[in-house]
């Protein structure tokens, strides 16, 4: 096992720039996924990592050990790629075999642990198999084998449940999180899918643009995003753009004048009176009353009018519109609550602690 | 690592270009527009027996052309469109006649429709007719014999290219309320246009720079034979020169038609990486059925009669001045394969040949499937070039170009190396066509994944890459195999007595008028060729 370092790591296309100046701490033994829209740089950056690209500028470290110049086929990680890359023309026991025929394994040896790493992942059965015979989940299983088996010093995978359907997904991703920390082995897991990152890693780092924008804990980055770009990423949230009027020192709070009227939030920054600023809050903190909410202090009290309501089963989304704004409200157990009606008028209470604020730089899209 | 697998192959696949393709060419080239030479040029292309045999030329491959794609594009469309009987074997008949080189179509035509030929002796003892009609001799039968033979290519290219288009093409036509009429002429014809395009190019190129069909039929004032008889059959080099510029002529009349059409052109196409949903066959009835069917199966026919009448010939001891043969043998095989020099030399150049094709097919295709360099572009181009230069163009070029010494293969034209090498080049398109459909078909991560297991680039080639594109490699080696044997005109201007091959023979047994052992070659050629191109299907077909 070992850490990984990235180091101000850049890679040019011609002219397409996919990373740049990439920088990344993976310590041993830790999960961490690189998460961000398609074309964000987070599968070129997982090629770096393994060899098959070598950045344009920027160094890669295993341990203390420079790899940067290493290829692929020197440095001993384990890939699983999107769509498997299983030889069509091997067996699933040559499949797992070939990397440990390569380090020339005494032949017992690769059979005990072909059949431990098979039976730890639950395909014991289908070794003497081609992989047309097998399912999609058996294939991703195979994979997986075929990485793990050669005691990779890091595990790089690359959306290896994106071609598997909704509810093997969900079980196979607990199972990856399972064995990974059961092997304490190096991970570096890259997909585009916020629940995916939220429930498996250790850390997360959100890519955009060929950089990282914020790395950090599931709840770090869903709770308090460092941009915009990772605030609407990551989860659901309703963003407005405000200038800062008044603060009370005394309750630590700072009253920010929005297109839907002054908000309260509370002031945990440097940002003080006369700044502009983003504030963004979760749809979920929003509460959403029939009637004027009962209050509590600390809260900000907004009414609207129901513009448009989506039922997810568990949960209800529902769009209020404020003053021309439209603001996110997310409703759980909508049965309990009752669903609100478009063109119904309904009052919203925000409490000051769930409102983030973020300085305006001008910079944002 | 000093020297890498793929810049080794890189480096030798631009050697090989570089010495095979772009020196004689080159070569060529210079030596036609060289100052001294070019006034010379100037004046031959001014004089009476090249203009006239300029357009005796056009005459006929603007003819053959016009009539090639009147014919092959309906027979394309009636066989995949409309439930035919024997449907299975019309398709696969219509490669028969691109099986053997096209002047033997001429041997048989002269049995068939010669002065006293099969028609005309029946026609004579019918009374129909008193003295003998001129079905052959003259331009139009030269456009007669190349369109039977050269139609499939016009019919295979569009065959394919309607093979490509999607069902839901057509159907989105028709819900926007289009009738099947309209529906024809705005998407379905406009989608074959490249493989018309294609298959009329591949047409005009061949009927343009063909000699040997006009030879056989007694036209020389055409371009091709004058220039064919100048080079090889003059001693003197003036007369060289005047059938060098003539070829270089051809070459920029070949090349200009090539640039006008080439944006419709599907050369780079390699194949299709999807199929699409095929369109539903339509079952006809009544005259429409009777119609479609007697087309295309009037017209099958009279394309493989020269087949039925070269195998007739060639099992006839006497036939003259009766319609059939009188008495049948097998001597003519038996002299035919008694000579055996023509069969051992095709039978070596051939391997030979393929098997530089096999190496070379299999490892460039793979570097310009999988890397980006110029060198890649250069090696592509060049290869992906030898399908569109004419035969008499690569003959000549090689002639002139490796009669000369040369640093480390010295005159190479004096060896008898020169006619696997020049068959290779010249017919290695095919196998690189197939090789780089193949490599795109297979993942790339199929690959990274054993590089990042630890193996490197040339074992994981061996293990990972040839087992799953092998058989997708040998259908294209096969191909080339196939078009390798046939290879006629390029092969008459470099070959030394003692090289000759199959077709070499065919065609001075023909000239010679032993029209029988001629036809005996033919058939055994024919045998071979449908064998190994059935063989190739079949590869081919195992790599989906």
């Amino acid at each position: 096992m070992v850490s990984v370092r990235i180091e101000n790591v850049w890679k040019v296309f011609g002219k397409v720039t996919a990373l740049s100046g990439v920088s990344l701490d993976v310590k041993e033994g830790e999960f961490v996924t690189l998460l961000g829209p398609s074309g964000c740089g987070k599968t070129t950056l997982l090629r770096v990592i393994s060899g098959l690209y070598k950045p344009t500028r920027g160094k890669v470290y295993f341990d203390d050990e420079d790899v940067t110049d290493k290829a692929p086929w020197e440095r001993n990680v384990g890939l699983v790629f999107q769509d498997y890359a299983l030889w069509p023309h091997m067996t699933v026991f040559e499949n797992i075999a070939y990397g440990l025929k390569l380090r020339k394994l005494p032949r017992n040896e690769i059979k005990e642990r072909i059949v431990e790493t098979s039976r730890m992942l639950g395909i014991e059965e289908l070794l003497d198999r081609y992989p047309h015979q097998l399912s999609g989940g058996q294939q991703q299983r195979v994979a997986l084998a075929r990485a793990l088996v050669i005691n990779p010093s890091v595990l790089l995978l690359d959306e290896p449940l994106s071609n598997l359907d909704a509810k093997i997904r969900v079980s196979v991703r607990a199972e990856i999180k399972r064995l990974q920390k059961t092997l304490k082995i190096t991970t570096v897991y890259v997909t585009h899918d916020q629940e995916e990152a939220l429930t498996i890693s250790d850390r997360v780092a959100v890519m955009n643009h060929g950089v990282i924008e914020q790395v950090g804990s599931p709840l770090e980055v869903y709770y308090n995003p460092k941009t915009l770009f990772v605030a609407d990423f990551v989860g659901q949230v309703n963003i407005l753009k405000g200038n800062v009027k008044a603060s009370d020192q005394e309750r630590q709070l700072l009253y920010v004048e929005t297109e839907v009227g002054a908000i309260l939030t509370r002031n945990t920054g440097d940002i003080g009176e006369g700044d502009s600023a983003y504030l963004l809050f979760r749809p979920e903190s929003v509460e959403i009353c029939a009637k004027p909410c009962s209050g509590g202090d600390d809260t900000t009290m907004l009414e609207g009018i129901v513009d448009f309501v989506q039922f997810l089963g568990n949960t209800a989304r529902i769009d209020v519109d404020v003053s021309g704004a439209k603001l996110r409200v997310e409703v759980h157990n909508p049965l309990r609550s009752g669903l609100a009606s478009p063109g119904e008028k309904v009052y919203l209470r925000i409490p000051a602690d769930s409102v983030r604020l973020l300085r305006a730089t001008g910079a944002e899209q | 690592m000093s020297v890498s697998f793929v810049e080794a192959v890189r480096a030798a696949a631009l050697a090989y270009v570089l010495i095979f393709i772009l020196y004689p060419i080159g070569y060529f080239t210079v030596f036609v527009l060289s100052a001294e030479r070019a006034v010379e040029m100037v004046r031959l292309l001014g004089s009476d027996l090249f203009l006239s045999s300029l357009k005796n030329s056009l005459i006929v491959s603007f003819s053959t052309t016009a009539l090639t794609a009147l014919l092959g594009l309906p027979y394309a469309y009636f066989i995949h469109r409309y439930n035919i009987p024997g449907k299975k074997f019309v398709l696969s008949a219509a490669f028969l006649p691109t099986m053997i080189p096209p002047f033997v179509g001429s041997l048989a035509v002269i049995y068939l429709l010669g002065r006293f030929g099969t028609v005309n002796l029946v026609l004579l003892d019918l009374g129909v007719i008193s003295r003998p009609i001129n079905f052959i001799y003259g331009l139009h039968g030269v456009v007669f014999v190349q369109v039977l033979a050269l139609f499939p290519w016009v019919a295979i290219n569009v065959y394919n290219n309607l093979l490509k288009i999607d069902r839901t093409l057509e159907e989105a036509a028709e819900t926007l309320g289009a009738s099947p009429f309209r529906r024809f002429f705005t998407i379905t014809l406009p989608a074959t246009i490249p493989g018309l395009a294609t298959g009329v190019f591949m047409v005009f190129s061949f009927s343009f720079t063909d000699y040997a069909t006009p030879i056989v039929l007694g036209q020389y004032e055409l371009l091709a034979p004058q220039a064919f008889v100048n080079i090889q059959q003059a001693i003197d080099e003036s007369r060289v020169r005047a059938g060098a510029y003539m070829v270089f002529f051809m070459l920029a009349v070949v090349v200009f038609t090539f640039l006008a059409s080439k944006k419709y052109i599907t050369l780079k196409e390699y194949a299709s990486l999807r199929p699409p949903r095929p369109i539903e066959e339509i079952e006809l009835s009544g005259l429409k059925k009777a119609g479609v069917v007697a087309f295309v199966y009037a017209l099958l026919t009279l394309a493989l009669l020269p087949h039925a009448f070269v195998f007739m010939i060639s099992i006839s001891k006497a036939w003259s001045l009766t319609p059939l043969p009188t008495a049948v043998t097998l001597e003519n095989f038996s002299r035919a394969l008694g000579n055996w020099k023509p069969i051992a030399n095709t039978a070596l150049y051939a391997s030979l040949g393929t098997l530089f094709c096999f190496l070379l097919g299999t490892f460039a295709a793979y570097i310009v499937a999988r890397t980006h360099h110029t060198i890649n572009t250069v090696v592509d181009a060049a290869l992906s070039m030898m399908f569109v230069v004419p035969g008499i163009v690569v003959g000549t070029s090689y002639l002139l170009a490796f009669r000369r010494e040369l640093p480390i293969v010295g005159v190479l034209g004096a060896t008898w190396l020169i006619m696997p090498l020049m068959l290779a080049t010249r017919r290695i398109t095919y196998t690189m066509r197939y090789s780089y459909a193949t490599y795109l078909l297979l993942r790339r991560s199929l690959e990274e994944s054993a590089y990042v297991l630890g193996d490197r680039p040339f074992t994981t080639f061996a293990r990972i890459v040839m087992p799953n594109a092998i058989h997708g490699i040998l259908a294209g080696t096969l191909f080339s195999f196939v078009e390798i044997i046939n290879e006629l005109t390029a092969s008459l201007f470099i070959y030394k007595p003692g090289w000759e091959t199959v077709t070499i023979q065919m065609f001075i047994e023909t000239i010679a008028g032993r029209m029988p052992v001629a036809a005996a070659y033919a058939v055994l050629l024919l045998i071979s060729s449908t064998v190994i191109a059935y063989t190739a299907l079949a590869l081919a077909a195992k790599t989906h």
